[in-house]
């Protein structure tokens, strides 16, 4: 099992309502668990929260083979039995909710209830003229691979990244195979077999996974709620607008009908 | 959940002519990133130092005010012209280019710290205006930005002050071939010996607070007072003090307390601008705390007498209350723990980040993003009462 380095923020005394389940919180690509810290301090007000640093993020090492997100979700699976939860809800920004999707389809009996927060996991749908250079730029990167390896050159490293690659990408360093398995996957189906009770936040301006995304994963996911927030971008979370999706995401979870049995009580 | 009715549009106003302009701005700026979107749209308007009114989109970037002054050529200089009925802000500059010379706004919410913001003056041309806006209105403004005007009202109501000597700039300038030496002895004759602290009687933030230990620090003191107030007030300084905080929110039915903090300074002594607005960011290391947000403090803390507590939050509803105030305010109070004796200090009518890091602490915890949407509905249920209010009567006495 991958060590996974995480802060723990126990349910303050502050209200009446106070939940037994607790919360996953999980981060974006490139993150770590400070980006999600505030929105785990307002919502510790009612909840036990977990904000982990996902394997190869922040302090947690890099899994010993190149996860997918699947693999992901079978190591916070086992984080959570490692601290005695039988039963949680997830908060899942951006990457983060890609392997709160996969969670939640393979372990429903875990996943009380689901926050996805511009959340990948879906392709997204590009039009002309993005759709004709996103395939060329694919049939190019084959191609230099291919010659790469053909004539002992190294055009896909010095010629091709720097031209194309995305920013992400560039910056992943041994992270690389686990990005690109990632952007590659397509959670539709894994979304439809989501059970939970599942809330969809998505800043409205966002470029990097846009709100056409959200609305399929609002159409996908039964029951789910969905709420945009006009002019918030791929990070709605930070600083005070922390507040903003404090203030809708409590209220949901607060909402969901789920308390932990004595005899499968976690150590929350 | 639906998101599709229409947001109304809130002008969320920061800078002006005050001492306190800068903190006007983060305060304006985390509020409008706190600011409920399904329900409000934000319209950023700054005063800038010099009384222009700016409005537009690049106002929201912190990186605009240090770019200023060439940046302001970005933004387009508006108005609230002092009548009803015009909707909203007035453009000044090339009205002409733009499809409507009123930028139409529903709210004001003014975000100012001291003069002409927070003291009745722009709450004056919002009535004039007759716009809806957020927090007090002229009269609460003015009593609260008076430390010893409000002093009196709150102590009628049975809450305990210190007593105080206010000095004006003119008894000082009369006085001054003497160096002050009259003027120097009635205020220690009715306030005791020293230390004595000297502050500008309607300014916020520490700025040119003084603690004067001899007649010279006095003589210093005032002055250095005076130079940000047309008025100083001096008042005897507690041997073994605690400040204790207490913000208020109003409420349809009854205000409510949030719970109380205790802010530290970096010296050990009293609170100073530095304190407040620069030392910032030493909570858990998050460094994108700014403004008031930032300082260093305990709240709720666990070893103070819940007696205390709950006496400071009771005097504040009363103060509140007694000022007329509306909104958000903070009650700063003073502990004199050799006896027990809780004095009221002074409000804050527009505290700095509306003290929304109290309320995210209170029992049961208020969101700022809840906050902000309970004072626009308090400020819209205060003027649809207004509104039922018979302002004419008709041209009568003119035709006898």
């Amino acid at each position: 099992m991958t060590d996974i380095n995480f802060a723990l923020l126990p349910a303050k005394n502050r209200t009446q309502f106070r939940s037994n389940v607790p919360i996953i919180m999980m981060h974006g690509w490139g993150q770590s668990l400070n980006s999600m810290r505030l929105l785990g301090e307002l919502l510790s007000n009612f909840f036990t929260v977990y904000i982990l640093d996902l394997p190869g993020f922040g302090k947690s090492p890099k899994p010993e083979t190149d996860w997918d997100t699947r693999e992901y979700a079978v190591g916070v699976r086992a984080f959570a039995e490692s601290k005695g939860i039988s039963k949680c809800f997830l908060i899942g920004h951006s990457f983060g909710g890609r392997v709160s999707v996969r969670l939640a389809s393979m372990y429903p009996d875990l996943v009380a209830g689901v926050v996805l927060i511009n959340s990948g996991g879906l392709k997204r749908e590009l039009k002309f003229p993005k759709n004709i250079r996103a395939k060329s730029i694919g049939l190019l990167s084959k191609s230099v691979k291919a010659i790469d390896s053909m004539t002992g050159s190294k055009l896909f490293q010095e010629w091709f990244i720097p031209k194309f690659a995305s920013l992400d990408y560039k910056n992943a360093g041994d992270m690389r195979n686990i990005l690109v398995k990632a952007v590659n996957e397509d959670l539709t189906q894994d979304s439809q077999l989501i059970k939970c009770p599942t809330f969809i936040l998505w800043g409205k301006n966002d470029t990097e996974t846009p709100l056409e995304c959200g609305q399929r994963f609002h159409a996908l996911i039964k029951d789910s709620q969905f709420v945009a927030l006009p002019g918030k971008d791929h990070f709605p979370f930070i600083d005070e607008g922390a507040h903003i999706c404090a203030h809708y995401i409590a209220p949901f979870l607060q909402s969901v009908n789920v308390e932990i049995k004595q005899e499968e009580k976690a150590c929350v | 959940m639906s998101n599709g009715h229409k947001r109304k549009k809130v002008a969320v106003m920061f800078g002006g002519r005050s001492v306190e302009h800068e903190i006007s701005v983060i305060t304006g700026l985390q509020l409008i990133k706190a600011l409920d979107p399904i329900r409000w749209d934000p319209y950023p308007v700054y005063i800038a130092p010099s009384g222009k009114w700016y409005f537009g989109k690049k106002l929201l970037d912190k990186g605009f005010y240090l770019r200023m002054p060439g940046s302001l050529s970005e933004v387009t200089e508006v108005t609230l012209l002092p009548k009803p009925g015009v909707g909203g802000l007035t453009i000044l500059e090339n009205p002409e280019e733009h499809a409507s010379p009123v930028i139409p706004i529903d709210i004001f919410l003014p975000a100012f710290h001291g003069t002409y913001g927070e003291d009745g003056s722009i709450q004056g041309l919002f009535e004039l205006a007759d716009v809806t806006y957020t927090g007090c209105g002229v009269l609460g403004s003015i009593l609260g930005m008076s430390k010893y005007h409000s002093k009196k009202i709150v102590e009628a109501h049975g809450v305990p002050v210190l007593p105080c000597q206010v000095v004006n700039r003119e008894s000082v300038e009369a006085d001054f071939g003497k160096h002050l030496t009259s003027l120097r002895d009635q205020i220690i004759k009715r306030l005791g010996n020293f230390p004595l602290f000297v502050k500008p009687c309607n300014l916020g933030s520490s700025i040119g607070v003084v603690r004067a230990t001899c007649e010279e620090e006095l003589d210093s003191a005032l002055l250095h007072a005076l130079k940000y107030d047309v008025s100083a007030m001096v008042e005897p300084c507690l041997d073994k003090k605690l400040e204790i905080n207490v913000s208020v929110l109003d409420d349809p039915q009854e205000p409510i307390a949030s719970v109380v903090e205790i802010p530290v300074s970096s010296s050990g002594k009293e609170l100073t601008y530095e304190d407040k607005y620069l030392r910032g960011g030493s909570k858990k290391g998050d460094d994108s705390m700014q403004g008031m947000a930032a300082l260093t403090r305990v709240i709720d803390p666990e070893d103070l007498d819940p007696v205390v507590k709950e006496r400071a939050r009771s005097y504040a509803v009363t103060a509140f209350k007694a000022l007329n105030a509306s909104g958000v305010s903070r009650i700063d109070f003073m502990l004199d723990t050799t006896d027990g004796t809780l004095y009221f200090n002074e409000i804050n009518t527009i505290p700095g980040s509306f003290s929304f890091y109290l309320w995210m602490n209170s029992k049961p915890p208020v969101f700022y993003t809840e906050l902000l949407n309970r004072i626009i509905s308090v400020a819209q249920l205060k003027a649809v009462r207004k509104s039922s209010v018979e302002r004419q009567v008709g041209f009568k006495a003119l035709k006898k």
